[in-house]
């Protein structure tokens, strides 16, 4: 199932990849997860994904390897079907079935412009045909959302207010195009949705901003308390990304179905450098020897566990149907 | 497809504030639509070109300044509203079908309204505006929006606030309705814009006041509205009258829009950033409970 990562310009795309990257690194070495999640890159995606991991662990910030990228950087998270847990080993080894469901992820950078240009031509028109990547954004069926927190700001008619604003207003404008575009199929079960939202660099939120939104505590609740988490996050929207949480709403008026956001919080810890500024902090691993980085890994952990959930609930006929491009 | 779709066209004149009463009514569709999430008892939704317009539109107004006057390409737009009917409020999730919804399509045209009025006069098969205009006049529904800033007795002075236009524009949707046999029931909505920027001085030498009362306060607003219209637009007046027996109108609905301003640091006017209670941030402060009644109005009368 093609799902796209979208984000703003240095919303913190290369830092959500390299650590999206450790965490399905520690997650598949994890005992219990060894034989239900398997993950895979293409060699040139897997260099630039690998080098940024390896910055990270340094405890050096990643370039801005996708600023800009118009093309994708994709890799697949696959997870056993649960039916293939069923069927005897000897069943597995004739290979009449693909055991997993692969998520195939597209990483895009998206600013206003280039959502200008995504649906509006030259003179004013709306488009009909659409370049190959924004195909490809529009074919994803699942939109991950990328919200820099560090930029949330109440300081009215600043620059980074109307940045704010903007974003907002793209990705309302996006998440229009996506039921627009969708409408158009035939089949019910190719109408459905999945957004996430992934608040980045939620550490550099201001705090006050939070306590001042009467927020029961001013972090997000565990990923258990389903519940709170999202009025968490909502609180959040509703201040300040109002138009898109009423957009993910609307767009089911185009027959199109959107299934409740999912939430996510993430975070890399930092210390200071010896050049003054701050720099990814690096923990002793836990009972181990070395280092390893120091961040939101159970954000990550309950990202991943959230696409087992997408792909557990996708038709058979639409996994398998997609099971076979992802790898071309 | 969406069933139940109630066209309602929208209609101002240059400078009756259309950009500012669509920026409004967007900020407004976002808040009632984000207040009422858990219940879900409203949705809207705009195709992606005319988002990429709204948006613009918002963001200017919640940073402080005016929108910028509509482009050419933003002459006609529509959005869809839908409303859960009072009947699938008491449903659950399982028997919940499209029947228990409201659909109405909000178009707005943004032409003025003399040359509008013309246009329909004129109209031909082969006229350039005749699919728009004919649109707009099978519309169940017609908000005009009037500049109250232009608010003047007696001597007509041209722009909005133009009691002919507006007179003229009446008889027009009369005529095609008493035309074309349609029993409908047409109902027109007229807004008073910019009301925060009245002539102050013409209202008290008319002993009308300066404040228009609040929606609770029925009968007052009713009697208000109608000193208002006897005052400004004694020709619109009379021309619904009369055709309140031959079309099936409806009694005009009336609302007003106003916007708090303060002077930047250049001395201009612009949109006044505030606290807003229970929120966190600064937005934009105007008449909101207003815009939240035309939307439960527009679900009232489809009901």
């Amino acid at each position: 199932m093609p799902t796209a990562v979208l984000g703003d310009r240095a919303a913190g795309k290369t830092t959500f990849i390299g650590l999206l990257y450790a965490a399905q690194v520690k997650y598949t070495d994890e005992p219990s997860n060894r034989d239900i999640f398997r993950f895979y890159a293409a060699p040139s995606a897997l260099n630039i994904i690998s080098r940024t991991y390896t910055e990270l662990v340094e405890g050096r910030w990643p370039d801005a390897t996708l600023k800009g990228q118009t093309t994708t950087l994709s890799f697949l998270f696959g997870y056993k079907k649960t039916m293939a847990t069923l069927i005897p080993r000897w069943v597995q080894k004739k290979n009449w079935m693909n055991p997993f469901a692969i998520i195939g992820f597209g990483i895009y950078d998206v600013a206003g412009e280039d959502i200008t240009d995504m649906i509006r031509t030259p003179d004013g028109r709306q488009t009909e045909n659409f370049t190959d990547a924004a195909k490809k954004v529009l074919e994803s069926r699942t939109l991950v959302f990328l919200i820099d927190a560090s930029r949330i700001t109440t300081q009215a008619r600043s620059k980074e207010h109307h940045d704010m604003l903007n974003y907002d207003g793209t990705m309302a404008t996006l998440v229009s195009l996506v039921a627009q575009y969708n409408s158009k199929k035939d089949d019910p079960a190719e109408r459905k949705i999945y957004p996430v939202i992934v608040f980045t660099k939620f550490d550099k939120v201001d705090r006050n901003v939070l306590i001042k939104m009467n927020l029961k505590e001013p972090y997000p609740p565990p990923l258990r308390d389903g519940k709170r988490r999202t009025e968490f996050a909502e609180k959040i929207m509703t201040n300040f990304f109002p138009q898109t949480l009423a957009l993910l709403k609307g767009g089911s008026l185009m027959n199109v179905s959107f299934d409740n956001t999912a939430y996510f919080f993430t975070h890399v810890n930092t210390v200071f450098g010896d050049d003054g500024f701050p720099s990814p902090a690096l923990s002793v691993v836990p009972g181990g020897v070395g280092h390893e980085l120091d961040y939101s890994y159970s954000e990550f952990e309950g990202f991943i566990t959230h696409f087992k959930k997408i792909a557990d609930e996708m038709p058979d006929e639409i996994k398998e149907d997609e099971e076979i491009k992802p790898n071309k | 497809m969406m069933l139940d779709v109630m066209d309602v066209a929208v209609v101002g004149d240059d400078g009756s504030g259309k950009e500012t009463f669509i920026g409004l009514l967007y900020s407004s569709q976002i808040r009632y639509s984000n207040e009422n999430r858990n219940k879900n008892l409203f949705k809207f939704y705009a195709s992606p070109l005319i988002m990429n317009e709204i948006t613009s539109i918002y963001s200017r107004l919640r940073s402080g300044e005016w929108p910028e006057k509509s482009s050419s390409t933003f002459t006609e737009f529509s959005v869809t509203f839908r409303y859960m009917s009072s009947s699938g409020i008491r449903l659950s999730k399982f028997f919940k079908k499209d029947n228990t919804y409201t659909n109405i399509n909000l178009n707005v045209y943004f032409h003025g309204l003399t040359e509008l009025v013309e246009s329909i006069r004129g109209m031909t098969q082969s006229s350039a505006d005749a699919g728009t205009i004919r649109k707009l006049l099978s519309s169940r529904g017609v908000i005009i929006l009037i500049d109250s800033s232009k608010l003047s007795a007696g001597e007509v002075t041209g722009g909005y606030g133009n009691d002919r236009a507006t007179a003229k524009f009446v008889n027009a949707i009369g005529n095609s309705a008493w035309f074309t046999g349609n029993a409908k029931q047409i109902f027109l909505i007229m807004i008073f814009t910019k009301f925060d920027n009245i002539n102050r001085e013409l209202f008290r030498s008319n002993s009308i006041s300066e404040q228009f009362p609040l929606l609770t306060e029925v009968e007052k607003r009713k009697k208000y509205c109608e000193d208002l219209m006897t005052k400004f637009f004694p020709e619109t007046l009379a021309e619904l009258k009369r055709w309140y027996g031959t079309v099936n109108y409806t009694p005009v609905t009336y609302f007003y829009s106003s916007i708090l301003t303060e002077f930047d640091k250049e001395g201009n006017v612009v949109p006044a950033l505030k606290e807003r209670k229970g929120m966190v941030g600064n937005d934009i402060e105007y008449s909101y409970n207003e815009y939240r009644a035309l939307i439960e109005y527009l679900r009232a009368v489809e009901n």
